[in-house]
């Protein structure tokens, strides 16, 4: 009867205290980007229909990525809904042997559809030949540049920034039924 | 003997569910919500679904994209008019509405200040990762996503926004959008850090016309 008293004032305590949270700030932080954005089904998805290109990985980045990126921050794959149907997109970094490429899988009831940019023809980092890109998504609010001109894209669905570390490359973006690309650096 | 023990459980078994915060908040309408209580405030822990001010007077239901766009008026909505949203998302106010003298916000609640969204997500230790703790845990919302942890109890839903300039809706599914008094404060499917002011009436008088989630805060005693 003691311990049972016992047990029930500490749980008495721990109820009428305030919802004090245990600290985690070092562990289940999920970041912009994380492993659960590459499924089996997008592997699979890529390997069939797109052959001959892959996923890259963290050795595939020039190593001042990692100094600034932390290796569980995935940079090449990026999960959210550009067309606003309520089914997750991905936006992805492929690679070949000698170059890289962006992909939008368009996310479907029992799969995708895939789009390919024809104006993301990039090459690997000169020197170490390997990717210094990646991928962020761009949540709905107006975007103003000054490069390569002054101009405004104001998004209303969520799209997909292409990154050289901090600075934006181009946002791909759902514009009436199309997949658009919006460019803010020289090319 | 044996019949004073069960009591004596059975009581303090009653006074722990009495210490803890079963308060639920019951509005105008008749609308009841659960509530949860973070450090030292107490939040609804629902969206708000009223279609009344507290004075009882009713607050415009615009359905018509052009009149939302162009109202001056308080108005509220559902998420693409379809009421199949309502009970899991709440509705969407602008934010006439939301600042309107006749009360928005159920008897002794009010729409938060940005200070006290500040203070919830001081309290959630900080920004970069307050979101992951407020987003419901629940695999059937925020595209799937299985990391949130829900453990402040704030039950954050992604109920997306109305677009201010043409009164389209967009981001169910993926984002969660909340007045505050002055701007708004966001919440993505695909990040744990809470962002602000997507819509911020003092930068530009446009943003009163977008249709965003509404939760509130209890008053201070």
């Amino acid at each position: 009867m003691r311990l049972i008293i016992i047990i029930l004032s500490i749980i008495i305590i721990s109820a009428c205290s305030s919802t004090d949270l245990p600290d985690k700030t070092h562990t289940s932080i999920k970041d912009i980007n994380s492993n659960e954005v590459i499924s089996k089904d997008i592997k699979a998805y890529v390997s069939k229909n797109l052959a001959g290109w892959s996923l890259p990985d963290t050795s595939d980045y020039i190593k001042s990525w990692w100094s600034f990126y932390d290796k569980s921050v995935i940079p090449y794959a990026v999960k959210t809904d550009i067309n606003d149907d309520g089914i997750a997109d991905y936006g992805l970094i492929l690679k070949n042997d000698s170059t890289f490429r962006f992909v939008i899988l368009m996310g479907n009831k029992d799969s995708f559809t895939h789009w390919v940019s024809d104006d993301f023809k990039k090459s690997f980092n000169s020197v170490e030949k390997k990717i210094q890109f990646g991928l962020t998504v761009q949540p709905p609010g107006r975007i103003d540049i000054a490069i390569p001109e002054i101009k405004s894209l104001i998004l209303k669905s969520n799209a997909i920034n292409l990154m050289e570390f901090e600075m934006r490359d181009c946002i791909f973006y759902w514009d009436n039924g199309k997949i658009k690309v919006f460019n803010t650096k020289n090319k | 003997m044996k019949n004073k023990r069960w009591i004596f459980i059975v009581g303090l078994i009653l006074l722990i569910y009495s210490c803890k915060n079963n308060e639920t908040l019951t509005d105008v309408d008749g609308n009841v919500y659960k509530t949860i209580k973070i450090g030292n405030q107490i939040w609804m822990a629902e969206n708000l679904r009223t279609t009344k001010y507290l004075n009882g007077n009713p607050i415009y239901q615009l359905r018509d994209a052009k009149s939302w766009s162009t109202t001056q008026d308080g108005a509220y909505c559902t998420y693409n008019n379809d009421s199949v949203y309502l009970k899991d998302y709440g509705r969407l106010y602008n934010w006439h509405a939301v600042s309107d003298p006749r009360g928005l916000a159920p008897e002794g609640w009010h729409i938060p200040r940005p200070e006290e969204i500040a203070t919830l997500i001081e309290y959630l230790k900080g920004d970069t990762i307050a979101a992951g703790k407020m987003k419901i845990d629940n695999i059937n919302f925020w595209l799937g996503e299985n990391s949130s942890t829900n453990e402040s109890g704030f039950s954050a839903l992604p109920g997306g926004y109305r677009f201010g300039d043409d009164g389209s809706f967009h981001t169910l599914g993926s984002n969660g959008y909340w007045w505050t008094s002055t701007q708004s404060y966001e919440i993505f499917s695909w990040s744990a850090r809470v962002f602000e002011a997507f819509a911020d009436v003092n930068r530009d008088k446009a943003y009163m016309n977008y249709g965003l989630s509404v939760r509130c805060i209890k008053n201070y005693e």
